[in-house]
């Protein structure tokens, strides 16, 4: 089990939930604040099965970059999303 | 790389996140709440290379160390009274640190 914490941009945010819902991804969004430029943005806890985890990472990555036509600008950040993938010892479901 | 979970007071924020950008350190904050005290903290997320952690829990130290301060609890003991300032000891600061390993980072 991967733990996959992305720190993405607010205005792709609703986007990128939307589309990893529709792949029966549950995500848990925390709003959080850039420390640099303290500007707005979200932070997803997603955990997922080990084989999953490149699929939640394309799947951001696209609907960051959808299809060419960048989406929201860059911005101040010069990211879209920061992804941090952490190795999970267990995971329960109540 | 490692991910440090920081729960750090709300009053040693200011100068540890200038301090950390000012060491082009990337944090990303969260408000948050203590559960023992119930009073507002904010953790901080930072993604940090292993090379660098010695001197990122430097910083961390430096800013967030559990300490003293004097304050004073006014006291009023009658009406019309003047306020007696009652010097008081209060601990203050403090972090809790956790470090977790990062198996991938992306960056989009």
């Amino acid at each position: 089990m991967k733990l996959v914490i992305a720190i993405v941009q607010d205005d792709l945010v609703n986007r990128v939930t939307r589309s990893l819902m529709e792949k029966k991804h549950g995500v848990t969004k925390l709003s959080s604040t850039g420390g640099f430029l303290k500007t707005g943005n979200t932070t997803l806890l997603i955990g997922a099965e080990d084989e999953k985890t490149d699929e939640i990472i394309e799947i951001i990555r696209k609907e960051c970059k959808d299809e060419g036509n960048i989406v929201g600008e860059k911005g101040a950040s010069d990211s879209y999303a920061n992804i941090f993938v952490l190795n999970m010892d267990e995971f329960k479901k109540i | 790389m490692k991910l440090i979970i920081a729960i750090v007071q709300d009053q040693d924020i200011p100068s540890l996140i200038d301090d950390l950008t000012e060491e082009e350190f990337r944090v990303t904050r969260l408000a948050s709440t203590g559960g023992f005290l119930r009073s507002g903290n904010t953790t901080i997320l930072m993604g940090v290379p292993e090379e660098r952690m010695q001197e990122a829990l430097k910083i961390i130290g430096d800013n967030c160390q559990t300490r003293e301060i004097t304050t004073s609890l006014l006291t009023v003991s009658m009406p019309g009274d003047t306020y007696i300032p009652y010097p008081l000891e209060v601990q203050v600061g403090g972090a809790v640190l956790f470090i977790l390993d990062i198996e991938q980072y992306i960056r989009i």
